[in-house]
């Protein structure tokens, strides 16, 4: 699964930066990465699950899951089955590539830890 | 964002850990092949034990029972997979041909041999025929419960 660090192609052409650097911050967070690797193996997962897997209260999650939605990475959508409300979660192609890339550098940074001593 | 390997590593564990609650409250937590396998396993031998018509009507009760308990918490599910690890409606066709096979095999085979209904005849079917779903179920039960972090 690990590759060689990205080359940038934004101004110094030729230079690799280490994997780290190029992390999605927006999913980093220990909550939010929770949130898309659940997301990650699922088609769609209930709110009122990630809230009491998550220990979260509801405006919590609910922040942290517009912050989500407001970069493309999910899809919020609210349903009624039945009589009752039910709120869906899923992760967008976009969140979905997001994610993959992610735990991609992780790996890589995990399964080259001597590549530091370049950067 | 500065990460270093071991704050990458515990990344990873957590992306892990994550993955597996799915598997946990998914349809891949093999609950619902293990409780028909036990329905199947419990049910079938009351023909050994009771007259035909109530054991028919037993029998029926259950199973009715077990298919709203099945609707119902496969509605309740919070979880949906990405990939099923079995597909539902095609294991219990699979296994709805097998347990006819067994179940018609099994009467005829069981009584030609014994020249006559043998004792626990029924209870000897209900095994067979319930093994699969219980196999199943129970490697899906571990699958999603391993704790190897």
């Amino acid at each position: 699964m690990a590759t060689e660090p990205q080359k940038s192609d934004a101004g110094d052409e030729g230079r690799e930066h280490h994997p780290r650097l190029e992390l999605d911050e927006a999913i980093h967070q220990p909550v939010r990465l929770s949130i898309m690797s659940i997301l990650a193996q699922s088609k769609k997962v209930d709110f009122a699950f990630l809230r009491d897997y998550l220990e979260l209260g509801d405006s919590n999650l609910s922040r942290h899951l517009t912050g989500l939605e407001s970069i493309g990475y999910i899809v919020i959508d609210k349903v009624f089955e039945g009589k009752r409300p039910r709120t869906w979660v899923s992760l967008s192609p976009k969140g979905r590539e997001a994610f993959n890339n992610h735990v991609r550098l992780l790996r890589q940074i995990v399964e080259h830890p001597i590549d530091n001593l370049k950067y | 964002m500065d990460v270093d390997p071991k704050e990458a590593a515990e990344s990873l564990k957590l992306i892990e850990q994550a993955q597996q609650v799915v598997s946990r409250h998914s349809h891949n937590n093999g609950v619902i092949p293990l409780v028909w396998g036990i329905v199947i396993l419990l049910a079938l031998p009351m023909y050994d034990i009771l007259p035909p018509p109530i054991a028919s009507i037993a029998f029926f009760i259950i199973v009715g029972l077990t298919a709203f308990w099945n609707v119902m918490y496969a509605m309740r599910i919070p979880v949906q997979p990405w990939k099923w690890k079995y597909k539902g409606p095609f294991l219990f066709l699979w296994w709805g041909l097998y347990y006819a096979i067994v179940l018609i095999g099994g009467v005829s085979g069981l009584q030609w041999l014994f020249h006559g209904k043998p004792p626990f005849m029924f209870t000897i079917i209900a095994v067979v025929a319930a093994a699969p779903l219980l196999y199943i179920g129970w490697r899906l039960w571990q699958e999603a419960h391993r704790r190897e972090m």
